[in-house]
């Protein structure tokens, strides 16, 4: 059990002298210019349940702050350290890692290096900057650092503990044996010398040598399982909830360097002092496993981004402590990668010197562009509609008026999250993203967006109709039900129907993939799908688009095709823009096609057969 | 290692400030001015020690010493050990003659002699080494400690270690690395109930 | 729909007209089930052929043994998995004088370290790897190549002719898998290596197909050779009423019970053959009737005591494994936590007797419905959750023992609220212990008397 009994003495009432005249000395021991407000001293369990856990200090480096457990430092008979602790917390702020973004990074990079054991990076990232800190205090600031661990001693440790013991002990220069147990075994007597060259040589520019010391780490986080070694960590895991309250932005991106500095030590020549390896088949293989690196790098080109995959942004922005919800991060992470994408956001236009207006209606000819057809008034006819018996077309005559303001189109975003679609917070959605990127756009420009998340047969859920509330629409288009097939495509008629009138010309971007054409053929309580859609898209006023996610594969299918074709074609014909959207590539040409496309009022243009949108 | 020495610190700081010379193809013959006279040097330290019968004995060492790495190796040693400190001991020379004759060709075969003054581990190595030769200790460590620290640095054995082990590592980490792409993961069908 | 980016060509390299016929027929089917796993044969001629060797030497090779006579392969086997492994490289087997004194291998060690039983040399640019389910521990990753799930084929070939079956394949859908679980694999294929016949894994859950229907439509029009599943899936099945009834069907995964087992044979008319297999040797025995016989040729099969020794014949006790179906997960004295005696006919392969295997086991949650403990498994899977002891008392409560960690164990609970129901009595027990020998997952039913 670590730790001695506790002092019969009541809890220390308030910090003592020691500990007030430490916190100058502790800052000095950095620099004479350091300005930190003083640390939150915790008297109480009440204070200590609240701001630490099993240590006895902790960071946050939001707001600066250090807390230190005054009975905790007791419990483990550590008064003596005072400034050696404050020195040490105070190095989290000004050293390593000392912002939230540079936690950030470092929890990234360390966990390159710990493939299937990712969830102890916070862990060993803190060891990693335990051990650049002291370092630094130990051999520059004069402090007795190796006191600290001294009487921090458990014979019974891991292996893992016993490296960090020995590579301190390598960089002090203290006999084997004054921290960590003998006799050392070769593994880790290797290992630490290379641990602590890694210290020595990355003490600048220690982001780049978080990855090494993480892979360093894996062997002996592998043959161990947690047990006890949990327990000695967590006395000192002062940075666990280092991130909380904030998340820098720029994690949805994999920096340069962050996977390639993910190598063990023994591989880097610099710190094993091996050669190159010279031998073919060696230097083959080796090189085939490490991770490419950036092939813009020297070109001075900026190279397509590496993005990470959601569930991975989640886990490492986690792992620093932040206390957002997944769905608000999964938000987060479609909104960092929607941004430098939003386009301009069409308007609808009507030419300034001619006002139409509706003068009455007449018999539509079943060989006049089906644009001309209102269907409103027709289904108000006979609410059976029969093209070329029932529709009727409006008829315009125009009188001069005044130029009205443009407007944007406002945006129904229809989101398919079938089990087909995959789950957005799991694996990157193009489509979603681009679902993303259109409705940051809507809103930029002013306008009012929609969302119907659907799953059909299943579940579907909305936004409170239209709403300029970004937040709310990002969470809601970020969603995943899983459950039914497809779209529930009839729910157009809930928000475009007779007797729902739409009031401002709305854009519809329904995102979705080849399961749609099976909904579109089922007949539901507002007719078949492929009618439903076709009067929603005569009502709404601002156009609508299928953004279809079909792989490639799928694409290139003689069967799939077959079905997928003439669907498209119907599609076309009802009125609707077709895109497909499956890659970035892809991605970027929806957005560029969208924004040239100019949607108005129908009677003013005259129908325009629209191609589907594929990159090629 | 019986008896105290100098203080470490001021002798890794002197192989620190090596002079560049001493790192460039140690010819014997002088053919231009970049060349250092192995046998020159090497002769002027031993004069210096009042050690003349090895004097004589040095034309011997620059054969002996076959590659160029030894002789640099040699000549960086000298450099160290021409401190003021030793120069005061010449009882050492003997020592140090033996030194130079086979005490430092496995860790010039090893290690190229530039590290020997630009890194701080093998610089500190260095001077145990030689130190160890001499029959010293550095001032202020025990016998225990001066042993334990040099096991530490030793780079004979470490490297030994450390290429055995690379290999294996740079094996294991690609077979992680090929288990964790994505076409691994989708693996193959399976035809068993387990 | 679990998609790896991989063309068709990818998966399926040999594909001919035959066997891209039959995979349009079974992915396009009307009734088709609800594919989620886009994955294929991925074997290539050379691979074929190496399965082709393989069934050849099965055939050559597969010999019986006596006591304390291992077959001469073991030994060399074992020195050079002690010279060229990893795993046993550091642990010195190279060197053993007695194979017997060579310590067990347990499933720990493949769980925390899967990438150090791949043999030094072997070329890993076509690795695949096999994430397990768990009736009976957690997740394991395998590494592996195309070649030897193929492998299968061959050995569950022999099973089929011990009772007179044989495989017509080609343009036959000659393997159905079925499962009866929530989440699962679902996906169709076709086999190489019997010219190109279908095969499908199905989940009987209703919310992989697309309509309730479709099951028994789809079944009946692939006609399968022979079924095969756990016998939970197989029970399922049974409550299908398929018109086409198969040749044969295969059990495995769990202890198939003499009562269900005759209930199978009389419901499908077919010989039922229940096969003993793990993910980390492939197929170990067989069973027609009673005794398993031991399958494969290159798998030397001993039951040892605590002390890791061998027991005479007839004596119970741990079924430990060398050798084994993939060359990147070869086994040096694996002890798998099955229990069982050896018997030694005098020309015929040894065979396991008294054997328990795995049982699953079935919970119950708050509103009465059964399920499998695999769902269980499943849904921990997410969890850094290195043990778990799940008992349900007969009056519903539930048991639970994992680690001590407080994250775990509420994490844990959210988990099993979520199966059993919130309102589910749940009670924490002891932690449990780190004993190496120890079950990390271990269900047991108080209401059902499983699993003790």
């Amino acid at each position: 059990m670590l730790g001695r009994q506790p002092r019969t003495e009541p809890a220390t009432a308030e910090p003592n002298d020691r500990w007030l005249a430490a916190w100058p000395a502790a800052l000095a021991a950095w620099s004479r210019y350091v300005q930190l407000h003083e640390p939150h001293w915790c008297l109480t369990p009440a204070d200590e349940k609240r701001y630490l856990s099993a240590s006895f200090a902790m960071i946050r480096l939001t707001d600066h702050t250090i807390y230190i457990g005054l009975r905790g430092v007791e419990l483990l008979g550590l008064e003596a350290f005072a400034t050696e602790i404050l020195a040490h917390e105070i190095g989290h702020h000004v050293y390593c890692p000392g912002d939230l973004t540079d936690n950030a990074r470092l929890l990234a990079r360390t966990r390159a290096g710990l493939p299937t054991r990712e969830a102890e990076a916070p862990r060993i990232a803190n060891l990693y900057a335990d051990l650049l800190i002291n370092d630094r205090l130990q051999r520059q600031g004069g402090l007795n650092i190796a006191g600290v661990y001294q009487a921090l001693r458990a014979p019974d440790s891991d292996s893992l503990w016993q490296l960090y013991m020995r590579i301190y002990e390598v960089l002090w220069n203290l006999q084997t044996g004054t921290l960590a147990c003998t006799p050392c075994a070769a593994g880790i007597h290797r290992d630490a010398v290379l641990g602590a060259r890694l210290i020595r040589s990355y003490a600048r520019d220690w982001l780049d040598g978080a990855g090494r010391f993480a892979c360093l780490c894996l062997p002996y986080l592998l043959a161990d399982d947690a047990g006890d070694r949990h327990k000695l960590l967590e006395v000192w895991h002062d940075t666990r909830d280092a991130g909380a309250g904030g998340v820098p932005d720029g994690l949805a991106e994999i920096e340069a360097g962050e996977l390639e500095g993910a190598i063990h030590p023994i591989e880097d020549p610099a710190l094993s002092g091996l050669p190159d390896d010279t031998s073919a088949a060696a230097t083959d293989e080796a090189h085939a496993g490490r991770p490419s690196p950036d092939p813009s790098a020297g070109t001075g080109v900026k190279s397509l981004k590496r993005l990470r995959q959601p569930f991975e942004y989640l886990d490492v922005v986690k792992a620093t402590g932040a206390s957002l919800s997944d769905a608000e991060l999964v938000a987060r992470y479609y909104r960092e990668l929607a941004i430098p994408h939003i386009i301009p956001f069409p308007v609808s236009e009507t030419p300034p010197s001619i006002d139409p207006h509706p003068e009455g209606l007449e018999m539509w000819d079943i060989g006049a562009p089906v644009e001309d057809v209102d269907w409103i008034g027709s289904l108000w006819r006979s609410p059976h509609l029969i093209p070329g018996l029932t529709t009727v077309q409006r008829v315009f005559g125009s009188s001069p008026g005044p130029s009205p303001e443009p407007r944007p189109l406002d945006l129904y975003l229809g989101v398919d999250c079938s089990g087909s679609m995959g789950d957005p917070a799991q694996r990157l959605s193009y489509p979603v993203l681009a679902g993303a990127v259109m409705a940051l756009s809507a809103l930029r420009a002013g306008a009012r967006v929609m969302v119907a998340l659907s799953g059909e047969p299943g579940r579907t859920i909305t936004t409170d109709g239209f709403v300029r509330d970004e937040r709310l629409v990002l969470a809601t288009l970020t969603d995943y039900l899983g459950t039914g097939m497809t779209f529930g495509i009839h729910r157009l008629a809930d928000t475009f129907g007779p007797s729902t009138s739409c009031k401002s010309p709305t854009h519809i971007l329904i995102v979705t993939d080849n399961d749609i054409f099976d909904m579109l053929d089922r007949k539901g309580r507002a007719g078949v799908g492929w009618d439903v859609a076709r009067r929603a898209l005569g009502t709404c006023g601002g156009g609508g688009t299928f953004l279809l996610q079909i792989p490639a594969h799928l694409a290139a299918n003689r069967q799939a095709k077959q079905v997928v074709s003439p669907g498209v074609e119907r599609m076309q014909t009802d009125g609707w823009s077709v895109a497909f959207v499956d890659s970035e590539a892809e991605l970027l040409a929806f957005a560029r096609t969208f924004s040239r496309t100019c949607y108005g009022r129908r009677a003013d243009i005259a129908a325009t057969r629209r191609e589907p949108t594929r990159a090629t | 290692m019986d008896r105290e020495g100098p203080l470490l610190e001021a002798l890794t700081h002197r192989l620190a400030e090596c002079p560049p010379e001493f790192l460039l193809p140690a010819g014997t013959k002088r053919r231009d001015a970049e060349f250092v006279d192995f046998i020159a040097v090497v002769a002027d330290h031993f004069r210096a020690l009042d050690g003349q019968e090895i004097v004589e004995l040095v034309p011997t060492l620059a054969n002996s010493a076959e590659t160029d790495a030894r002789r640099q190796l040699i000549l960086i040693s000298v450099w160290l050990l021409h401190d003021e400190w030793f120069l005061g001991e010449p009882s050492l020379a003997a020592a140090m003659w033996s030194l130079f004759c086979d005490g430092l060709s496995t860790l010039a075969d090893l290690v190229p002699a530039a590290e020997f003054t630009r890194d701080a581990d093998r610089r500190e190595e260095l001077v145990r080494v030689c130190l160890k030769h001499l029959g010293l200790r550095p001032r202020g460590e025990s016998v225990a400690q001066a042993m334990d620290r040099l096991n530490t640095l030793d780079s004979i054995e470490r490297l030994r270690v450390l290429r055995d082990t690379r290999a294996a590592e740079a094996r294991a980490r690609l077979v992680r690395q090929q288990m964790a792409r994505k076409a691994a993961e989708a693996a193959a069908v399976r035809y068993g109930a387990e | 729909m679990n998609d790896f980016g991989l063309s068709d060509h990818e998966l399926f390299p040999l594909l001919d007209e035959t066997g891209s016929q039959m995979l349009r027929r079974l992915r396009e089917h009307p009734h088709a089930p609800r594919y989620n796993w886009r994955t294929g044969e991925r074997l290539d001629a050379a691979g074929l052929q190496r399965v082709r060797d393989y069934a050849t030497a099965f055939r050559r090779e597969r010999r019986p043994w006596q006591p304390g006579h291992p077959p001469i392969w073991v030994e060399p086997f074992a020195r050079q998995c002690g010279r060229e492994v990893p795993f046993y490289r550091s642990r010195g087997v190279a060197d053993f004088s007695d194979f017997s004194e060579i310590p067990l291998t347990r499933r720990d060690d493949i769980r925390r370290q899967p990438c150090a039983f791949v043999r030094a040399g072997l070329p890993i640019d076509d690795l695949i790897v096999y994430s397990t389910s768990g009736t009976s521990g957690t997740s394991l990753r395998i590494p592996a190549v195309p070649e030897v799930p193929c492998r299968y084929l061959p050995l569950l070939e022999h099973a089929l002719d011990a009772v007179g079956v044989r495989f017509e394949g080609g343009r036959r859908v000659s393997l159905v898998h079925v499962c009866a679980q929530h989440p699962t694999v679902v996906l169709c294929s076709v086999m190489s290596h019997l010219d190109g016949a279908g095969f499908v894994k199905v989940n009987l859950h209703p919310d992989d197909w697309r309509r309730p229907e479709d099951a028994v439509r789809f079944l009946d029009d692939c006609h399968a050779e022979v079924y095969t599943g756990d016998p939970f899936a197989l029970a399922e099945l049974m409550k299908i009423p398929l018109r086409n009834q198969p040749k044969a069907l295969i059990s495995g995964a769990s202890a198939l019970s003499p009562g269900l087992w005759e209930a199978l044979k009389a419901h499908f008319q077919c010989p039922v053959i229940d096969l003993y297999s793990s993910n980390e040797s492939g197929p170990i025995a067989f069973a027609t009737a009673k005794d398993h016989e031991i399958l494969p040729h290159d798998l030397y099969v001993e039951i040892v005591g605590a002390d890791g020794r061998p027991l005479p014949p007839g004596v119970r006790g741990e079924i430990t494994l060398t050798g084994g179906i993939n060359p990147y997960l070869p086994l040096v004295r694996y002890a798998i936590r099955d229990f069982a005696a050896l018997e030694y006919p005098e020309t015929s392969m040894p065979r396991l007797t008294d054997f328990h295997g795995r049982k699953p086991v079935a919970f119950v949650n708050c509103r009465g419905q059964r399920f499998n403990s695999v769902d269980v498994t499943s849904a921990l899977a997410g969890l850094p959750v290195p043990a778990i002891h799940l008992h349900q008392r007969a009056d519903g409560t539930l048991l639970l023992r994992t680690v001590s960690d407080q994250e775990i164990v509420a994490a844990v609970r959210t988990v099993l609220s979520g199966l059993f129901g919130a309102e589910q009595p749940l009670i924490v027990g002891e932690p449990v212990g780190t004993d190496r020998t120890a079950k990390p997952i271990h269900y047991s039913s108080g209401m059902t008397g499983e699993g003790a």
